[in-house]
């Protein structure tokens, strides 16, 4: 059975295509068969994020209009098994994008026998993103914890909720899940950012995961390598944990807390930091 | 809101605070969803009731729509009639 999971949530920059690689990649890694197609038509990044732009024949828009197979346009992922990645097109021409051809697309990569179709959708309501999100039996709506973001998150989640076909055929709602990115506990801490509680508490959706903010995320994309494949550092494990949840293990929340200090430790630095305002 | 505390102390309130406050209000009055999902379809049902009592109709002749945006909500329901199925008098 195969099942499509997009990445969405509105507000751009938040960290679609990051965590479009990271889960697909993750997912590979834990034996998964897995294509990630990007749906950011005109606006291809995908490819540079998982480091395979050097071999973009062929893309999405060429697929649809019958100018390459589906095989010719997939690029095998060269750091994980039984990954495909299906870039973007560079046109300018949105509409590019057909409802059919997109349907047709999907249906033939789940013939193909992939386990997980991972739609990375562009920013914004506009059509690439509604047809990212139309065929989508889950959503990983991933946001922020800052206000544009989280306003954008209940926007899409609105959408997702009236324009998917499982809602347009009053089938089982798309099943919606929060991954928190660029989390920072101490700025948490202090009161200067949207707890993930708070977050939760305003969105009412179920919680994926969390991911810290972390200098790792930059290294990754600058090398084409996604941060899971680093399983040492604390995004990839991050990221693993939602993977692991998506799959349907429970796994305790980690990295949401500042180390714990103690009372003492935590009184001495508050004095210490208003001594020295 | 400061707590009574923040004020005893004199503490400035957080900017967190402030922005879940803010994001609440401002959810809660665009409603982009939390009209629970299930409304449309009671409504739906209700509808097909409804008509159905003058004319046949299946339930996929009928389509509800909630469509908002910043400025209002619109709530479309339109119901198609089968060929040939006239109004009963």
């Amino acid at each position: 059975m195969s099942e499509v999971i997009v990445v969405t949530s509105g507000k751009g920059g938040v960290g679609k295509t990051t965590t479009s690689a990271n889960i697909s990649a993750g997912l590979a890694l834990r034996g998964k068969k897995v294509a990630v197609i990007d749906f950011d038509v005109g606006l291809r990044n995908l490819d540079l994020v998982m480091g395979c732009e050097r071999r973009v024949v062929y893309d999405f828009v060429n697929v649809i209009n019958g100018e390459a197979t589906l095989n010719q346009a997939l690029i095998r992922d060269k750091h994980a098994p039984n990954l495909y990645i299906l870039p973007a097109s560079q046109t300018r021409d949105k509409e590019a994008l057909t409802e059919a051809g997109v349907e047709k697309v999907i249906k033939d990569l789940k013939t193909m026998g992939f386990d997980y179709i991972v739609c990375d959708s562009p920013a914004g309501i506009e059509h690439g993103a509604l047809m990212a999100l139309t065929f989508a039996d889950h959503a990983i709506v991933v946001v922020n914890p800052e206000v544009s973001s989280v306003r954008d998150s209940d926007r899409i989640i609105g959408i997702l909720q009236s324009r998917s076909r499982r809602a347009k055929e009053g089938r089982e709602p798309v099943q919606e899940r929060l991954l928190i990115t660029r989390y920072s506990p101490r700025r948490v801490r202090a009161g200067e950012m949207l707890s993930y509680l708070d977050i939760l508490e305003i969105l009412k959706v179920p919680l994926l995961g969390v991911i810290p903010e972390s200098q790792r995320v930059l290294e990754a994309s600058n090398s084409g390598v996604p941060a899971v494949h680093e399983p040492t550092t604390e995004v990839a494990q991050a990221y693993f944990d939602a993977i692991d949840r998506f799959l349907g293990k429970q796994v305790p929340l980690r990295f949401v807390a500042e180390e714990d200090k103690g009372f003492l430790r935590r009184l001495f630095d508050s004095v210490s930091r208003k001594a020295a305002a | 809101m400061m707590s009574l505390l923040d004020r005893i102390l004199g503490r400035q309130p957080k900017t967190a605070s402030l922005a879940k406050e803010r994001l609440q209000v401002i959810i809660a009055r665009e409603g982009a969803r939390h009209s629970n999902p299930e409304l449309l379809h009671q409504i739906k049902q209700a509808v097909l009731e409804a008509v159905s009592k003058f004319v046949a109709v299946r339930p996929e002749d009928i389509a509800v729509d909630l469509d908002s945006d910043r400025e209002m909500e619109v709530l479309s329901v339109s119901v198609s009639l089968p060929d040939g199925k006239k109004l009963k008098a």
